[in-house]
């Protein structure tokens, strides 16, 4: 079966630095893909080149059975793929609820002239949007401050609330750009549990994360990237034995390494959080 | 209705008694003539501040599309013979075509590069304005532009100009709380705070960007008809640079991107001159030092008072 998502040769370069050098891989449906690998290692250039915010300079890109290379973000929401981003991009000025409504522009159609004339079908279709809205909060636990302003709320919550609003309108797929950074114990297992439950709604993620822990326990498919290029791809349990990746993360040790998952993956995510 | 549209509704009934009552507290014409002229500028900034509160740019050109609704409306009207409405009806059309042109290379890139585009647009316009003096009368302007006619009267005396040019101020009011409710302001209320989060959403922020774009020239477009129709003579200076910096002025001081700052602006920056004419030569200064300490104290602008009153009281917010 053709899978969602569909990535070959995909190449970008920033003046001399190969930020991304001909990566190819899948991301089926109802499937967690997470994509690690150290910091520079490309995985956020291709979440943008993949969601339209860059365009890649070679390779291509296919979802849902078409191909949508440098296509418009607004296009490809459009088509059902959505993304969050590593830095918060809360609407701060909207209400929480009003991030979550924007979040239903994709699949909703009243355009100016009915504004303007406020008409009945589009009352019609505020509500609905509203409604709709509200219960995607609720799904993520937010309902009870759906009128304060995004720009009130806690880091986690407008961590959630990214979520929620990619969520909102059902789409085919998610591109989470590190989910989790900066979340605490408690808050990080809440976001994995939030995203289990979408994927099994039949939502296809991409993660680009790296608490590796979480990788580990949530993810079917995990490819590793390193300068660009994949060195790895499999299922958890394949790429946490797999030398290459052993050697990228730990710097040239060859034999497998129990609790890989709790050893490497501290290093990087606590050096994410001091950033944020 | 939601307490934001119930506020809203009492606040538009409240201006609207208030326009109704006005004619019977001012018994002079000339004052009238102020209220007037203080309408159309509620109408072009209003217009202008939905540009600014939605898409967050800065047209410095808002005098160049007044100017287009005035000048089109008065050939075609007075030269060319045809009905004022129909005159305005065109006007409104090329002045948006005129706006699609300027918005749509200047709003697909980052950055404010629709500040220079509308800047450089409105000194053209000066220049052509002067330049084809055959056509529009040249610096000493055009006049003979015959009035709009209502239910076949013509809109000539102050006191009937001014039902119509409030009436139409109102509706510019509704028209932009309309767009501020609703999916299509939402998204450029989205787009920004955040373009790219907007986008990845399913916004189209250069589409966005330029439709209000248009719709704010349209404002500027409509007003400028009216008030060549009303006055029946223009000339190149009332359309100039400095009229477009003023405008802006009127939308910082009104409160910038507030629903109702536009109409703050317009109602105390339009009447201030005439009443600084006291100081007679040194009123300048005193323009001048009114902004000044306006902008330092009070720089969310004359709506954003409301605001902070409210937020002053205790137990208010949840």
């Amino acid at each position: 079966m053709e899978p969602l998502l569909r990535v070959e040769g995909l190449s970008l370069a920033f003046g001399g630095v190969k930020a991304l050098d001909g990566v190819s891989f899948n991301a089926r449906a109802g499937a967690i893909t997470a994509m690690i690998g150290p910091n520079g290692a490309g995985k956020t250039t291709a979440i943008n080149c993949i969601s339209g915010a860059y365009r890649p300079q070679a390779g291509r890109v296919f979802f849902a059975g078409r191909e949508v290379t440098g296509l418009a973000a607004h296009r490809l929401a459009r088509l059902g793929l959505t993304r969050t981003f590593q830095n918060l991009q809360v609407f701060s000025q909207l209400s929480v609820l009003e991030n979550v409504m924007v979040g239903l522009h994709a699949v909703t159609h009243q355009g100016f002239a009915s504004a303007i004339l406020r008409l009945p079908a589009m009352r019609r279709e505020e509500r609905a949007i509203a409604e709709q809205a509200m219960a995607a909060l609720e799904d993520l636990g937010l309902a009870a401050v759906a009128h304060r302003p995004a720009g009130q709320l806690s880091y986690g919550d407008r961590k959630r609330l990214e979520l929620a609003r990619a969520l909102a309108a059902r789409p085919q797929m998610v591109l989470l750009d590190e989910p989790v950074a900066g979340l605490n114990a408690a808050e990080t297992d809440a976001m994995g549990q939030a995203l289990v439950r979408a994927r099994d709604l039949g939502v296809g993620l991409v993660l680009v994360e790296h608490d590796m822990a979480l990788v580990m326990k949530i993810s079917d498919q995990v490819v590793v990237l390193s300068f660009g290029q994949k060195i790895a791809q499999g299922d958890p349990l394949q790429v946490q034995n797999d030398p290459q990746v052993l050697a990228t993360y730990l710097g040239g040790r060859q034999e497998p390494v129990n609790g890989f998952a709790a050893g490497a993956g501290r290093g990087p995510a606590a050096g994410e959080a001091a950033h944020a | 209705m939601t307490r934001g549209g119930r506020i809203f509704a009492l606040q538009l009934a409240a201006l609207a008694l208030g326009v109704l009552v006005m004619p019977l507290l001012v018994g002079n014409p000339y004052y009238l003539n102020v209220l007037n002229v203080m309408a159309l500028m509620v109408i072009v900034v209003t217009g202008l501040n939905l540009l600014i509160g939605f898409a967050g740019h800065i047209s410095l050109g808002h005098a160049a599309f007044f100017g287009l609704g005035a000048y089109i409306s008065a050939v075609l009207s007075a030269t060319y013979g045809l009905d004022p409405w129909l005159a305005m009806l065109a006007a409104a059309l090329a002045v948006a075509g005129i706006a699609l042109v300027i918005g749509l290379p200047t709003l697909r890139l980052a950055g404010n590069y629709l500040v220079m585009a509308t800047l450089g647009a409105n000194l053209i316009f000066t220049t052509v304005l002067l330049q084809l003096d055959q056509v529009t009368g040249g610096p000493s302007g055009f006049s003979g532009i015959p009035p709009l006619s209502l239910f076949g009267q013509a809109v000539v005396d102050d006191q009937s100009f001014y039902w119509l040019v409030w009436a139409a101020a109102l509706l510019g009011l509704v028209v932009a709380r309309n767009l501020a409710q609703s999916r299509v302001g939402r998204g450029l209320r989205a787009l920004k705070d955040a373009p790219a989060a907007a986008a990845a959403l399913g916004v189209d922020v250069a589409r966005y960007k330029t439709s209000i774009f248009i719709i704010s020239a349209l404002y500027a477009g409509v007003a400028g008809s009216l008030y060549a129709h009303y006055f029946g003579i223009i000339a190149p200076k009332s359309f100039d640079i400095f009229v477009s910096v003023e405008l802006v002025t009127m939308c910082l001081v009104g409160g910038m991107g507030s629903l109702w700052g536009g109409f703050l602006g317009a109602a105390f920056l339009t009447p201030l001159p005439q009443v600084l004419h006291v100081f007679d030569e040194y009123k300048d200064i005193f323009y001048g030092g009114v902004l000044l300490v306006l902008l330092i104290y009070q720089p969310q602008g004359l709506a954003g008072l409301w605001a902070r009153l409210r937020a002053r009281r205790p137990l208010e917010t949840a």
